[in-house]
């Protein structure tokens, strides 16, 4: 027994004794090489900083943030300036795992300019590593936009993917100033009846406006509230003012609704609180601070002025704006009966005051179910439902068929089958719809009957 | 005696190299060999760690063979060679970032890659320190070129180049990268990006293994047929033998 317990004690501080000789090796290398390996760490955080913003001096703490796949972000600094934001976020999607980039985001011109991407750890696998960084990822950081960001479709489309949602996110946290921005509650803040809203829809072209969400008052979004506007700009004296600006009502004068500041270099709270106690183009001119008023006014006009023409106005004169581009003023719907498709029309007018011989056509309002279709991978019959407006002019004798929207469309073969039907029908209106093009031709039969029967409508006066 | 001494050790230095190749006629420590040998860099590194790692515990453990008690051994060699390994691991960090990041887990994994524990138990415990340290250079330096050769052709096929610099600044050319078109140039491009993924190391190691065993039978045929060759010789010669016996014994008769 003894020797059975000097034998064990033997061996265990032999073993002891090995790995406490061990111990110390490896704590003298690692005080030798851990001063090493830290700077090589800063050099290389550097060099990554600097491939985003060539022109830093330093950069701010780590400010960590609570995104879906941003993590954290530092301040860009070119001396005391702040140029810019580098965003840390991790994301995986389909064969890529955790896929973890930088991206820097600053303004220029009251709008966010899209940085370049840096990889921390390439998430891709099985060759997609290399090729989302040369399909992808340099094509991006030679031209940062939102073109660039969205062609994914690059040979490595998952890896691309994870990239464009942390860029996207990074994004929005810019716009919003840093924190997780609470769409949903800036959504409910401008309409408080909201109960659905649309994805954010870029918009291209404007000064201030750079995206919108369609609000509805049900989940199923069929009763359209108005929108919101993302409008992001700079005040004379240089402050950046990102807001969300609620516009409703007609086109002819389309209503200024509450406001939510999303990012302020200056504090607004008693402003925005004053303005949304009575919105109105009048009430920025009394802002206490003068100059974001001033650019708040002008955001809000231009919101308006969009909604007015159609951009991002998804109510029924929005998509009739769509039909007839010049037209100012709508009637409301006039119910149609003894029709199978064709439910409404409303008549479109050039003039504002819809004063009579300004009418420019009728827009008829058609929804129906396609017959049923059966596809070969054994889903079962398929019905389409879509629902369309469509504007005919022209006497009644001979009416002239004009463009169609569609406002829905759940045609076998994923989104966008009738669409591009609907593409080729606006470039040259014409009622035999089944004919130009095969495939999906249950829905086009159906299109070409709502088609149909409005024109019949038409010719009978209505 | 000092020339048996010689031989021993020119016999554990050789052996691993070709004779008992760790990877390609023992099998052994192919996973790291297929996931690192994309770059034909990295695989020139991972053998260099590798080895040292391979060579510090076959002498350490060969030392202290007389003093680890059986019971514990196995847990000593890890103890060991987690030691080296966390060693190689550091400095590596610190002095070549880019191999630290390109071999990734697979330079930690060393601590349990069954060659290196394998030459412990199998040689080092048994063996004197010259022995072992020789056994060990012997299984790297075979283990590398393994290594080299399998990264060599992944490389060329796969990238349609071989580039210099990517892990190994001091490969740098003017601060560039240096790229050598094989495979691949102005409008041209014959590579096969499917040997730079997992499933084209796979191709390529079982096609050197297929190579190797063909040469392998080849010779085994070739002796074979030599054995034969001498053997039917020999018979032939005793069969002569016999048949001139007699003439010799009636010449001999007559003779008289």
């Amino acid at each position: 027994m003894k020797e059975l317990t000097q034998k064990i004690l033997r061996s265990a501080g032999i073993l002891c004794a090995i790995g406490a000789v061990g111990g110390l090796v490896i704590a003298g290398v690692n005080a030798w090489t851990s001063p090493i390996i830290a700077q090589n760490n800063a050099d290389k955080a550097s060099a990554t900083y600097k491939v985003i913003f060539p022109d830093l001096t330093k950069v701010g703490d780590s400010v960590s943030v609570s995104g879906k796949y941003v993590s954290s972000y530092a301040i860009a600094y070119k001396g005391d300036a702040e140029i810019g934001r580098i965003y840390t976020g991790t994301a995986s999607y389909g064969q890529t795992v955790n896929m973890k980039i930088m991206v820097g985001m600053s303004t220029a011109n009251g709008k966010t300019v899209l940085g370049k991407v840096s990889i921390l750890n390439n998430g891709a696998t099985g060759g997609f590593d290399t090729t989302v960084v040369s399909n992808y990822v340099t094509p991006y950081n030679a031209a940062p936009s939102e073109t660039t960001l969205s062609n994914v479709k690059c040979g490595a489309t998952a890896a691309a993917t994870a990239i464009k949602m942390i860029v996207s996110e990074a994004k929005d946290l810019y716009e919003s100033g840093g924190a997780v921005e609470d769409i949903d509650g800036e959504i409910k803040t401008l309409f408080a009846t909201a109960l659905a809203h649309s994805d954010g829809i870029d918009i291209a072209g404007k000064t201030y406006a750079t995206k919108y969400y369609a609000v509805y008052a049900d989940a199923e979004k069929t009763n359209y509230l108005g929108s919101a506007y993302r409008l992001s700009g700079s005040t004379t004296d240089g402050n950046a003012l990102t807001l969300l600006g609620a516009i409703s009502g007609g086109i002819a004068s389309p209503s200024y609704g509450k406001i939510v500041s999303v990012k302020s270099a200056v504090d607004l709270t008693a402003d925005v609180t004053a303005y949304n106690a009575a919105p109105s183009a009048t009430q920025f001119d009394n802002w206490a601070n003068a100059t974001a008023g001033a650019l708040a006014k002008s955001m809000m006009a231009e919101a308006a002025s969009a909604y007015a023409s159609g951009i991002g106005n998804l109510s029924s004169e929005g998509y009739m704006l769509q039909i007839y581009p010049t037209m100012k003023g709508a009637s409301d719907a006039i119910a149609l009966t003894g029709t199978t498709y064709v439910s409404a029309y409303y008549v479109a007018y050039s003039d504002a005051a819809k004063t009579a011989g300004t009418e420019i056509g009728h827009v008829y309002y058609g929804s129906g179910t396609s017959e049923g279709f059966e596809p070969y991978d054994g889903s079962g019959v398929h019905n389409s439902h879509i629902s369309l407006m469509v504007g005919i002019s022209g006497t009644m004798a001979s009416p002239l068929l004009g463009k169609l929207v569609l406002l829905s469309d759940d045609s076998y073969d994923g989104t966008g089958m009738s669409g591009d039907y609907v593409s080729r029908y606006n470039n040259n209106p014409t009622a035999d719809f089944d004919t130009l093009s095969t495939g999906s031709t249950y829905s086009a039969r159906l299109i070409k009957g709502i088609l149909a029967e409005a024109l019949m409508s038409y010719k009978g006066g209505k | 005696m000092d020339q048996l001494k010689r031989s021993q050790h020119h016999e554990s230095f050789v052996t691993g190299i070709i004779k008992e190749n760790p990877l390609f006629v023992a099998v052994l420590g192919t996973c790291p060999a297929l996931a690192i040998t994309k770059s034909f860099e990295a695989a020139i590194g991972m053998g260099i760690l590798f080895t040292f790692v391979l060579v510090c515990s076959n002498v350490l453990i060969s030392a202290l063979r007389k003093i680890i008690p059986e019971e514990v051994e196995t847990p000593a060699y890890i103890v060991v060679v987690a030691t080296f390994v966390t060693v190689v691991k550091m400095v590596c960090e610190a002095f070549v970032p880019a191999l630290y990041t390109s071999l990734g887990v697979f330079l930690s994994l060393l601590v349990v890659n069954c060659i290196v524990l394998g030459r412990a138990e199998a040689f080092a415990n048994k063996n004197g320190v010259v022995d072992s340290l020789l056994d060990g250079l012997g299984n790297g330096i075979g283990y590398t070129l393994a290594l080299i050769v399998i990264s060599l052709v992944r490389e060329i096929l796969g990238t349609g180049m071989l580039t210099f610099g990517n892990i190994f600044p001091f490969l740098k050319i003017n601060g560039e990268v240096v790229a050598l078109p094989i495979l691949k140039g102005a409008g041209w491009d014959f590579s096969i990006s499917l040997f730079a993924k997992p499933a084209g190391g796979f191709i390529v190691f079982g096609v050197i293994m297929a190579i190797l065993a063909a040469m392998k039978n080849s010779k085994k045929d070739k002796e074979a047929a030599a054995k034969r060759a001498a053997a039917y010789a020999a018979a032939q010669k005793a069969r002569e033998a016999a048949l001139a016996a007699p003439i010799a014994a009636k010449t001999e008769g007559g003779v008289h």
